[in-house]
């Protein structure tokens, strides 16, 4: 069975084709077929234990019913899946995260462990120190406020 | 928004919540049927009718409402598709 490509025109417009749908109809068919006839030889009998055997094939003929649902929504979510893989694998590639960190250079500032302060790179403060780097807003989450020398 | 419009793309999602109003009113049909009559070999098929036959609807509404949400998502796979080859 052919599956549709990412962006083939004139695929069918429902993740399903024809096949899909006549197995679905005939699984459902020989369901309600067999409740039919569960119902017919069931009021045609007053003897409890036939009508137990007729229940039976009442609830095999809802359980044939409930595979033909069940296979119908597997196919589909199968196709669904192909296509999505195939569309999102054509798709251009997002910035990697080392582009991001260029453009957040900006943001990153120094302290040294233990202080109250975060600075800019190139303050006087923490000029040939062991610092800490992280970015202005994880040190003022860390309790640490701007550098009054450099605006931190 | 025209209700026409609506009611032909959402066809399916109508046709679901039919097949669930139907196979809902089908069980309270046989329950009605089943109160109704003390004896068993009377009661037996309003259980396979209406009991089974509601369960099927029920269960064929519910897998035509899961069919919309999956369509849904293949033409919006396809709106993306189109957007790609006209870049």
């Amino acid at each position: 069975m052919t599956r549709p490509s990412a962006s083939t025109p004139g695929h069918q417009p429902y993740p399903w084709q024809v096949p899909d749908l006549f197995r679905w109809f005939a699984l459902l068919g020989l369901s309600l077929v067999g409740i039919v006839v569960a119902w017919w030889c069931a009021s045609g009998t007053a003897t409890f234990n036939r009508q137990l055997t007729w229940l039976n094939v009442g609830v095999a003929a809802v359980v044939v019913g409930g595979l033909g649902n069940m296979t119908w929504l597997l196919q589909g979510r199968r196709a669904l899946a192909l296509r999505r893989s195939l569309v999102l694998s054509a798709l251009p590639i997002a910035p990697d995260r080392t582009d991001l960190s260029a453009v957040d250079a900006d943001d990153v500032r120094h302290a040294v462990p233990g202080t109250k302060r975060h600075h800019r790179s190139g303050c006087s403060a923490v000029a040939g120190k062991q610092t800490e780097t992280m970015s202005a807003t994880d040190h003022e989450r860390a309790g640490r406020r701007p550098c009054g020398l450099c605006g931190g | 928004m025209d209700l026409t419009r609506w009611a032909r793309a959402q066809w399916d999602r109508i046709a679901a919540w039919l097949l669930i109003a139907g196979g809902v009113i089908t069980l309270l049909v046989g329950w009605w049927g089943v109160s109704h009559t003390a004896y068993l070999a009377e009661q037996m098929p309003y259980l396979i009718s209406a009991g089974m036959f509601g369960l099927f609807l029920l269960g064929v509404g519910a897998t035509t409402w899961l069919s919309a949400d999956l369509r849904d998502e293949w033409r919006k796979l396809d709106e993306l598709a189109d957007l790609m080859r006209h870049r």
